[in-house]
């Protein structure tokens, strides 16, 4: 929202001078968030009116021309190429050092000297957009044509413009919850017990019938509609709005359209009640009827846009027809047009709930509808109203009011007061301020304030420890708030903690540390796995990713169900969104794989030289019951299953995928053997296995075969549920060290393919308990080739080495015996 | 005795000079300097001598014994650089770096805030991703009316009860209200976290980024407690002395409630392009905690009260590695991963 500084200062001096910096700072520190603003004198520093004096052609260009400026002080002699510039025009001058910015685009410069084309230039004949104004008589590839204005030449710009505002733009989402701050008034309220200076309230006049012509009110939703005035005024003349009021929309970014539609959008910029003029010549009779819509219904906007309703939308309407959306947007039939003699003036306050509602299912938020959303103070309905009559009378003078004022007002509540306890204030505080002070910075605000004695047992809320003592422990204040902060803003006596401490200044607040007893935080076993792992992952080279929760049902099924089923995945109820940002990836990931791997084949492409390893840690979603409770009324229904999970995915560049798969499935080993987990691999499809733990099935490994880019990729991948591990991981216990008192013998063997490595191990280690290990260190599993070590030893004795030949001959014949296999050494 | 002294060092210095091979040196030593070595003769031989003669060769004799020990030393020396040198070797070559992989710029900084949070004693909690419109929404005091429940800023999930919708978490705070459930009070906790919003991407905007609730929870904790602990905070985080100031701010599960800036490091308050020439960057939601909410968490507001704060993780992570694109810290891509 667009706030103008001179508009404020018709409501309250300030205490001295502001720039635009300190004003937006004010304001920010103790009310709303003020996004930026523009000072227009400063923005126009080094600008004048300049009078041409001379026009004569430029020596080597014919689209450039020669001008010598009077700008008061001296004559300045610049080269120009607007096409209107001719002797006697007053221009926009931009003297050196002026900001601007060339032919309105880019970035703001500051104008030095030039010389164009072999003529030195001293300065600038602007067009509108360089200084950044308006200008309604612009000329193409002209410059600003300021003749008409009654000022000497060299007079500042800003001053000849009447340009000396400070306009603000304020965070509209910093006043979502202050109803009162939507016009010039309510922030000139805020200034005004900022800086301890008096408002100066509008004082429009009652509004009196001057003609007797009846208008009927009928309110058949009256739990939508908290007020309802409403008054005729004819003897009008549509016309184009004076130039103060014009400038003055214009400035806070509202485009003037005619006297009628701008008084109305002028009072709702100034006082932050919307209000709506109906063409009271279009309606069937003079009565109003507030009605709900009916299902279906169809009405066509201002906009030109034909909506159709439902029921729970309120509509303003004559006896036969709808004439406007209440609170959102009138209609076009009885628009004000240029023909317009009488019109119907509507000021209102709506259910607040329902206009957002209504709002929100139509998509047409307006100025009206932000405003009435907010719940809006009914005293301000009247006040905008009689103010607009003021300036219909002020602008088109024979405008009457021809009927008497109705209003509709249901149920006018009270605002209910709040106690507020001094020293539990003050304890909230963290300060204690002196009682006048509190009471004085709520009254500066509007609020009543009333000093009460201890009344019940006790007060509501608990007492600072040690607070103040000498009995003022049971001071009390009955606050209540005012008319325009009642409505919803504030009810409990935290709202008034933060009205009494935004205007004292937090900054102004005593630091304090709160004490604490010192105690360890708990740990999470689960948090501190996963931390653990990901320090064994950057060990072993692994760089960790992050991908999307979101994921499209074909990436899910590129891979083949045999990948899901191997680690354990449940692909069969996924998790879906309502509302995807992206029509397409509306499910959340049922396994952290499929985005992981889409990452990785680009890395691949990107980068196919280099070995590719990475890994995530985080959580998917499938449709069970999880361990989170969704709170509520119904207290037994639980959030999907949502368990961490760890992807690896990995690619040798050179080397082949037999190592690579083999160095992944070590990465896996080492994770669960740091973990003091038990684990087993069992085959799985044709290139996978599933990691199995104490029965449990906790992941899968293998190795995914794509083709991208007419590239054939293999890579390796593991997935395994971190959630299941922490009551599976067993700390470390030492076992005493072992004698160094073994024997290790090589053999060398070739088998064929379809023996597996684990039934050749397995087997050998059945011949004798000496046989503690059997450690693979070669393989070329294109010719069967396998080489190994086998580690004997006893706890309790040194082994012959007769004794350990005895078991290698025993293992030779098992080899060559049950698998086939020619033993070479 | 004297000449016989200087003699011996005279011999010892000779071989050491003719010594070629590292293996001798050892021998050498210990026909000189061993335990039955010629010193330790001639250490005898000075016992027996007449009270007269021995100051004078006993000086001598620590004389050569120095001189010995000091030429072996050198020549130690020279043998252990030699077997190096020998090889030709350029020292100038590259080293080689052990391969090591590492851990994404989001949850290196969280790990480093979950340290220093729980160094100050709170607990790290950690929470579910799809949630309830209960906790996401009803329990923090926003009500249905509020523009935060509309789909153009949340994910509704499928599924849930037509009163308790299913959501992705729009915020960490769910958190305050199960945390205070779950361990009651005193209680501080912070909780880490991936959130969304319903939003296009761009280079600044992100449907998916994390954010660290943080909540303390206690006997009269105040606005004072409050800017302090924050300060502390940040402090911790910057490893730097940071200005701060609190301005009114608007969230339904505090009241009162607060923006915090940072003063702008980069210009230190003048104003700059970093900080909109506003000389303050804008840092952190924050606030005392509802009565609402710690009603929702089964505490009552008369007896407790706390302060709530909001970290914007991947806002810091940015700020920290000037990170210019946010859509990088889930893009995957290693070139970008592999910085740090």
């Amino acid at each position: 929202m667009k706030v103008s500084f001179d508009i404020l200062k018709k409501f309250v001096t300030p205490p001295r001078e502001f720039s635009g910096r300190e004003l937006a700072d004010a304001l920010t520190m103790s009310t709303v968030e003020v996004d930026d603003y523009t000072d227009q004198a400063k923005s126009l520093a080094g600008a004048v009116v300049g009078l041409v004096i001379k026009v004569s052609p430029h020596p080597k260009a014919d689209k450039l021309k020669l001008a010598t400026v009077d700008i008061g002080k001296k004559e300045i002699e610049v080269v120009c190429g607007g096409v209107n510039l001719h002797e006697g025009m007053k221009v926009a001058f931009a003297t050196i050092g002026t900001r601007v910015r060339w032919h309105g685009q880019g970035d703001w410069v500051t104008l030095a000297k030039a010389t164009i084309r072999g003529v030195e230039s001293c300065g600038m004949a602007c067009a509108a957009e360089e200084l950044e104004l308006q200008d309604d008589k612009a000329v193409e590839g002209g410059i600003m044509d300021l003749t008409y204005l009654e000022v000497p030449p060299g007079t500042p710009l800003a001053h000849a413009l009447g340009l000396n505002d400070i306009i603000l733009d304020i965070d509209n989402k910093s006043i979502t919850h202050r109803p009162d701050l939507w016009g010039h008034f309510g922030l000139a309220r805020e200034l005004s017990a900022m800086w301890q200076v008096p408002l100066y309230e509008p004082k429009a006049p009652r509004i009196k019938p001057e003609i007797d012509v009846p208008l009927m009110v009928s309110v058949k939703k009256p739990v939508h509609v908290g007020r309802y005035l409403a008054v005729s005024v004819g003897h009008l003349k549509v016309a184009p709005s004076p130039k103060w009021l014009q400038s003055a929309l214009l400035s806070l970014g509202m485009r003037p359209i005619n006297n009628i539609v701008d008084v109305t959008n002028y009072v709702m910029l100034e006082l932050g009640q919307p209000l709506h003029a109906f063409d009271l010549d279009k309606l069937v009779s003079p009565e109003i009827v507030i009605r709900q819509a009916k299902k279906g219904e169809k009405f066509t906007t201002l906009d030109g846009v034909e909506r159709e309703l439902d029921e729970s939308m309120l509509m303003i309407a004559d006896k036969k027809h709808a004439q406007a959306i209440a609170g959102v947007m009138g209609g076009q039939t009885s628009e004000v047009s240029n023909s317009t003699k009488t019109i119907a003036l509507e000021s209102a306050t709506f259910e607040a709930v329902n206009i957002r509602t209504t709002a929100a299912k139509l998509g047409l938020r307006t100025e009206a509808s932000a405003r009435f959303e907010k719940a809006l103070d009914p005293n301000l309905a009247e006040l905008a109203l009689r103010r607009a009559i003021e300036l219909f009378k002020e602008i088109c003078p024979g405008a009457k009011v021809l009927s008497p004022l109705v209003d509709v007002y249901n149920n006018p509540r009270s605002a209910q007061p709040i106690e507020l306890p001094l020293s539990w204030l003050f304890a909230r505080l963290g300060v204690e301020l002196p009682q006048e002070e509190v009471k004085n910075i709520l009254e500066r605000l509007g609020f009543k304030v009333e000093r009460t004695v201890k009344t019940d047992g006790g007060t509501p809320y608990r007492a600072a420890e040690g607070g103040s003592g000498t009995g003022e422990d049971d001071e009390k204040f009955l606050v209540t708030p005012p008319s325009w902060r009642a409505t919803r803003d504030i009810t409990i006596p935290e709202d008034l903690v933060e009205e009494v401490a935004r205007i004292y200044g937090y900054g102004k607040i005593p630091l304090a540390l709160p004490k604490f007893p010192i105690e360890p935080s708990e740990r999470d076993l689960a948090q501190d796995l996963r931390w653990k792992i990901r320090d064994i992952l950057i060990g072993a080279d692994f760089i960790e990713t992050l991908s999307y929760s979101f994921i499209s049902e074909k990436l899910i099924t590129d891979l083949a169900d045999e990948v899901y089923e191997a680690a354990d995945i449940n692909t069969s109820s996924l998790v879906e969104l309502l509302n995807p940002v992206d029509k397409i990836q509306k499910y959340l990931r049922p396994a952290l794989l499929p985005n992981v791997l889409e990452q990785f084949v680009k890395n691949i492409l990107l980068l196919p030289h280099d070995n590719l390893k990475v890994f995530e840690i985080g959580r998917v979603f499938f449709g069970a019951e999880g361990d989170w409770s969704s709170g509520g009324k119904n207290t037994s229904s639980f959030l999907p299953s949502q368990p961490y999970h760890l992807v690896l995915c990995q690619r040798l560049a050179v080397g082949d995928v037999v190592n690579s798969f083999r160095l992944l499935k070590g990465t896996v080993e080492q994770i669960l053997t740091i973990l003091g987990i038990n684990f087993v691999f069992e085959s799985f499809g044709s290139n996978m296995a599933k990691v199995v733990v104490d029965g449990k099935h906790i992941g899968g490994i293998g190795i995914i075969n794509m083709q991208r880019s007419s590239l054939d990729l293999a890579i390796s991948f593991a997935e395994i549920n971190l959630d299941l591990l922490p009551q599976l991981s067993t700390p470390s216990i030492y076992s005493g060290l072992k004698p160094n008192d073994f024997q290790i013998r090589d053999l060398s063997i070739v088998v064929s393919n379809n023996v597996r490595w684990i039934d050749i191990e397995s087997g050998l280690k059945k011949i004798s308990p000496l046989i503690e290990s059997i450690e693979l260190f070669d393989v070329y599993s294109t010719k069967g080739s396998l080489a190994f070590h086998i580690t004997f030893r006893s706890p309790a004795r040194t082994l012959k080495s007769e004794e350990v030949e005895e078991i290698v001959k025993q293992a030779v014949n098992l080899l060559q015996n049950k698998f086939g296999a020619t033993v070479r050494s | 005795m004297q000449k016989e002294l200087e003699h011996l060092r005279e011999r010892a210095k000779e071989e050491l000079k003719t010594l070629t091979e590292q293996a001798d040196l050892e021998k050498i030593k210990i026909k000189y300097l061993g335990r039955k070595g010629e010193l330790a003769e001639m250490m005898k031989k000075f016992k027996e001598l007449a009270q007269a003669e021995r100051p004078k060769i006993g000086a001598l004799l620590n004389e050569v014994k120095i001189d010995i020990e000091k030429a072996f030393h050198e020549i130690t020396k020279s043998f252990k650089s030699a077997t190096v040198s020998s090889a030709n070797f350029d020292v100038t070559l590259p080293g080689i770096k052990p391969e090591r992989g590492n851990i994404h710029p989001v949850l290196q900084v969280q790990r480093e805030l979950e340290d220093l949070f729980r160094s100050m004693g709170f607990k790290v909690l950690d929470g579910p991703e799809v949630e309830s419109e209960f906790y996401n929404f009803e329990a923090l005091n926003i009500p249905s009316w509020h523009p935060a429940r509309e789909s153009q800023d949340t994910f509704y999930v499928k599924g849930g009860a037509s009163d308790n919708r299913l959501l992705l978490r729009t915020h960490t705070s769910p958190m305050q209200v199960r945390a205070l459930q779950q361990y009651g009070v005193p209680l501080r906790a912070v909780v880490p976290g991936r959130v969304f919003r319903y939003e296009a991407t761009d280079a600044s905007h992100e449907h998916t980024f994390w954010q660290m609730e943080g909540l303390v929870v206690d006997k009269d904790i105040s606005v004072s407690h409050l800017i302090a602990t924050m300060k502390e905070l940040l402090q911790g985080i910057f490893y730097r002395e940071v200005e701060v100031r609190l301005r009114p701010g608007y969230f339904p599960f505090v009241e009162p409630g607060f923006e915090l800036d940072i003063k702008c490091f980069i210009c230190g308050g003048t104003g700059c392009s970093v900080c909109k020439q506003r000389g303050w960057v804008e840092l952190l939601p924050c606030g005392l905690v509802h009565p609402k909410v710690l009603e929702a968490g089964g505490v009552d507001p008369k007896e407790y009260s706390g302060f709530a704060f909001g970290l914007g993780l991947s806002r810091l992570v940015m700020m920290r590695y000037k990170i210019d694109d946010i859509r990088l810290l889930l893009g995957g891509d290693l070139r970008f991963l592999k910085q740090f």
